[in-house]
């Protein structure tokens, strides 16, 4: 187990490698920044020195070394438009990302395990035709569009929560149910795709042989090791819940970091965007380590040596 | 990335396909998608945003763009103080919705299309380089698959965003270069079991040149599962680069963007509930086709439905 | 003469597919008595397995038991409720099924899988039903059964875990066993001692077994009586020695010529004909007829009827029907 988790945890370096080149890459190709940081008047000569100063005129790999450097040391650069350090400024976002994940992890978990079996156990019937293609129509509906019609629905026309905002539990429920909802619809299709193969397994029959009724065959021997799988696909839609999350907290002004991402995009903080960029990365990594580590405990097929 | 699930299990149904073609053709086409419901909607539909797209100046009422504040706000037809000019009602500039609607279908195919194309095109090469030469190039390649893997691509796509000017190009390249991935993996794969296959040892042997075993056995195996894996892809595609527009981070004025128009939209909510409601309908319908299409692709594609509808235990 | 601890009569089962409906079992009549072992034997896809999971209503959507009783202890099983019929599994019928790496579920002890068993039919506490488990397993031979109650399935061999389907099959001391292929995925040596277990076990538990194989060896050395089945129907039925000695149906001696014997060095094993068709896909006429060597052209136009003869065996084959007709 030890050498697993070490294993794993040496298979980010290259990852993280590659992120900083390529984010490198672009801010280098991006162009000379110091006419931005200059007045327009000031001289070429001017222009020369504070490049000089900023180590812009050094060669292409010394420029990057010093990046990663900065980087390791938590050092993203000052944001022009806050005017302070980057990084606190996006860690100070987490809670409110974190908040909002969690709260849709739990909408789209109690939406899509329920479904996801019932329409197993009620294959090619009516409720089954119903779920299967509600989770298409989830899959195709944009999350911002889902979210600005819950607010024209809920906030608008009958006035029971706030349009935008964080703060009470109430303000978490429209953004929660718009990024859960989306998060659901994958979640559904696959669940009920891998009970109805769970279901089909011999072990399932040896049980019903035995004797095991219907409930406690699909909630103790199905559902056990339909976790296994479960848990896969909850990180698999780690991917999904960070695309939510810039777009649910735009639409609904939640301050978290997915908000403060894309405004510093919008608004070329370029400090701002790397350092964002960085940590939602990591967590994500994190988020996939952890979850193969709880699939690890859950399968007893698995070896830890 | 949702190419995973289907790249595991796309990988022999060339054979089938070729059957196809030998045994019917156009005609069989026709009557395995007439059996399937959701197959034929899917097709109608994006038939029809196709068409749409081709003869969008034919079928504008309005100018799409030009501001026409006299019309302002004017709602949806069947609504008090809405005419049959404006079917669906016009924006806060007065320009008629349904039109924008319309124009709307270029951008969204045009990066939904192209953008997977390219995907393609460098998945293709990096799966061919991989799995053909082997050793090193396939490592380090393999290891940038990996990390393009465990992040999600939006960031990718936010960076590129924020250091280049957003246009239709720009969105098709950079989108394009964070969705290789899928069709990388599949080739890899595929080049990997053509490799052993004794027939293909025995052409290597009788001096046959890399290109011809690239295009006579590894192209028409890879060439169904590049289907599926693109009908998918050009419906997330689809979705991503309204999300984008949508957070004023893609398609730019004067271009028309089904995602922008929600966000002019956003504004005038509680009033004008139309101008958020129809570009979010189009999103959904086009690609809800595209899903439809792309499922029933992969279940005549897969082989081993192939059979089993032909009968047989 | 004994009563008949089970009869199944004139049982239909048939999957109902988009394809169309496929008769997998179609009019099989046969009985067990008490402390009997029968024998099934045939080709796979001939239908064996079918009828025996339709004994439990094992089958699975689209598969229906159409037509036909199955009375155990003279009351009709097709007519319990679901409620009714898993009182009656794993605990008074029981079953063993063939790949013993796949029935065991994985992520459960096997300990518990016994002492689940055992406390879904028997009113004791769990300490009981652990302590009961652990002796069963002793009682199959397990080695250091305390230990391996706690062992997930994954970690025992075949074998092993075959040991550990027996011993949660006869839990409950059922009347009834149904093996279902027990000893097709193991090992030739581990094969003998898992019959010889099964053979031990149920003389000393007086539990009939329904056998279903499509091995001759071990119809040879387990049972008393044979079924042989072709095409979702039985076309031959005796006790094990006459139908050794003098096997009647072609397809029953096509078996025969087809299982090597130690004893009777032959120069050439023979092998019949062509392929099992599949349900859908049976010729008209007589089901064996497009593989049969002694076909006639009767034979391509009329079924035969399974025809019982006085001394108790009974065949479907137009060579054999100038005896009484026992079954439409």
């Amino acid at each position: 187990m030890k050498k697993y988790l070490v294993k794993r945890l040496l298979q980010i370096i290259p990852v993280l490698f590659i992120i900083s080149f390529v984010v490198f890459v672009l801010v280098y190709m991006a162009g000379d920044p110091v006419a931005l940081m200059l007045p327009e008047d000031a001289s070429e000569s001017d222009r020369e020195a504070m490049r000089a100063a900023l180590g812009l005129t050094d060669p292409f790999y010394i420029q990057y070394f010093r990046f990663v450097g900065d980087l390791v040391q938590g050092n993203f650069g000052t944001s022009f438009r806050y005017n302070q350090a980057a990084l606190p400024l996006v860690l100070e976002r987490l809670p409110a990302t974190f908040e909002l994940a969690a709260a849709s992890m739990v909408v789209a978990t109690l939406m899509a395990v329920p479904l996801g079996i019932y329409s197993a156990r009620k294959q090619n019937s009516l409720v089954d035709l119903f779920i299967t293609g509600g989770s298409v129509l989830g899959k195709a509906m944009p999350n911002f569009w889902l979210g600005i019609l819950l607010i024209l629905l809920f906030a608008v026309n009958i006035q029971v929560f706030p349009v935008s905002g964080r703060g009470t539990i109430v303000h978490m429920i429209l953004p929660a149910i718009t990024l859960g909802t989306g998060i659901a619809a994958e979640m559904t299709r696959l669940i009920r795709s891998n009970m109805l193969e769970i279901l089909n397994q011999d072990y399932i029959r040896t049980a019903r042989s035995k004797g095991v009724s219907s409930n406690i065959l699909v909630y103790k021997h199905a559902f056990r090791n339909s976790l296994i799988p479960v848990v896969t696909i909850m990180g698999l839609q780690v991917s999904h819940l960070v695309s939510g999350a810039l777009i649910t907290e735009s639409v609904f002004s939640w301050p978290g970091i997915g908000l403060l991402l894309v405004q510093a995009v919008n608004g070329r903080d370029m400090a701002v965007v790397q350092a964002a960029v960085f940590v939602i990365a990591l967590l994500v990594i994190v988020v996939n380590l952890i979850t193969d580590l709880i699939y690890r405990l859950l399968d007893p097929r698995i070896n830890y040596s | 990335m949702q190419g995973n699930a289907e790249a595991k299990t796309v990988g022999t149904i060339g054979q089938a396909v070729r059957k196809d073609k030998a045994t019917g053709g156009f005609k069989r086409w026709c009557h395995l998608l007439w059996q399937s419901k959701t197959g034929t909607v899917g097709f109608i539909i994006v038939l029809s945003v196709v068409l749409v797209a081709i003869f969008a100046d034919l079928l504008v009422p309005h100018d799409p763009v030009e501001n026409n504040l006299s019309d302002m706000l004017a709602p949806p037809f069947w609504m008090d103080g809405g005419s049959a000019a404006y079917l669906l009602g016009t924006d806060n500039l007065g320009r008629d919705i349904l039109s924008r609607i319309i124009v709307g279908t270029r951008v969204s195919l045009l990066v939904g299309i192209f953008s997977v194309v390219l995907a393609g095109i460098i998945g293709l090469l990096v799966g061919l380089a991989a799995g053909y030469y082997g050793k090193w190039v396939d490592t380090i390649l393999m290891r940038i698959v990996d990390s393009f893997l465990a992040i999600p691509s939006i960031l990718f796509i936010l960076v590129v965003l924020a250091v280049f000017e957003p246009s239709i190009m720009t969105l098709i390249v950079v989108i394009g270069l964070t969705n290789w991935v899928s069709y990388a993996r599949v080739v890899r794969s595929e080049v990997l079991s053509v490799k052993e296959r004794d027939f293909v040892r025995a052409s290597y042997s009788i001096g046959t040149k890399d290109t011809t075993i690239i295009r006579k056995h590894i192209v028409p195996n890879i060439i169904s599962s590049f289907i599926v894996i693109s009908a998918l892809s050009v419906a997330t595609t689809i979705i991503l680069e309204a999300s984008l527009s949508f957070l004023g981070l893609g398609i730019q004025p004067p271009d028309v963007s089904w995602g922008a128009m929600l966000t002019d939209g956003r504004n005038y909510l509680a009033t004008n509930w139309w101008i958020a409601t129809f570009p979010g309908i189009a999103i959904t319908i086009t690609v809800l086709g595209i899903i439809f299409l792309g499922d029933w692709l992969r279940d005549v594609l897969d082989p081993r439905n192939y059979f089993s509808k032909k009968g047989g235990a | 003469m004994t009563e008949n601890l089970l009869e199944v009569k004139n049982l239909h089962t048939h999957f109902f597919t988009e394809n169309g409906v496929i008769p997998s079992v179609n009019g099989v009549s046969f009985s067990v008595k008490k402390g009997e072992v029968i024998g099934i034997v045939g080709e796979s896809g001939c239908g064996k397995s079918v009828t025996s999971l339709s004994i439990l209503q094992l089958i699975n959507k689209p598969g229906k038991i159409v037509e036909g009783e199955i009375r155990f202890h003279e009351k009709d099983l097709t007519t319990f409720s679901e409620k009714e019929i898993r009182k009656i599994r794993g605990n008074k019928i029981s079953m063993i099924f063939q790949e013993p790496l796949t029935s065991l579920n994985p992520v459960f002890t096997i300990g518990h899988q016994i002492s689940e068993a055992i406390r879904l039919h028997q009113d004791v506490d769990k300490k009981e039903a652990k302590q009961r488990s652990i002796s069963l397993l002793r009682k199959v031979g397990m080695a250091n059964p305390e230990r391996q109650y706690h062992a997930f399935p994954h970690l025992l061999s075949g074998g092993m875990r075959q040991r550990v389907m027996i011993a949660m099959a006869l839990s409950c001391n059922p009347e009834l066993l149904i093996a279902d292929e027990p000893t097709t995925a193991l090992d030739v040596t581990i094969q003998k001692q898992i019959l010889k277990l099964m053979k031990n076990l149920s003389n000393e538990l007086n539990t009939s077994i329904i056998l279903i194989t499509h091995d001759l060896g071990v119809i040879a050395e387990m049972v008393d009586r044979v079924v042989v089945m072709y095409g979702g129907e039985i076309v031959e039925e005796n006790d094990v020695y006459s139908l050794f000695e003098n096997p009647k149906h072609p397809y029953t001696k096509g078996l025969l010529n087809s299982t090597p014997k130690i004893h009777q060095l032959k120069e050439k094993l023979q092998s019949i004909e062509g392929n099992v068709p599949t349900p859908d896909q049976l010729p008209s006429g007589c089901n064996f007829q497009d593989r049969c060597p002694f076909a006639m052209d009767k034979c391509r136009e009329l079924s035969p009827n399974l025809v019982a003869s006085t001394d108790g065996s009974s065949v479907r084959c137009w060579l054999h029907q100038e005896k009484e007709v026992v079954n439409v």
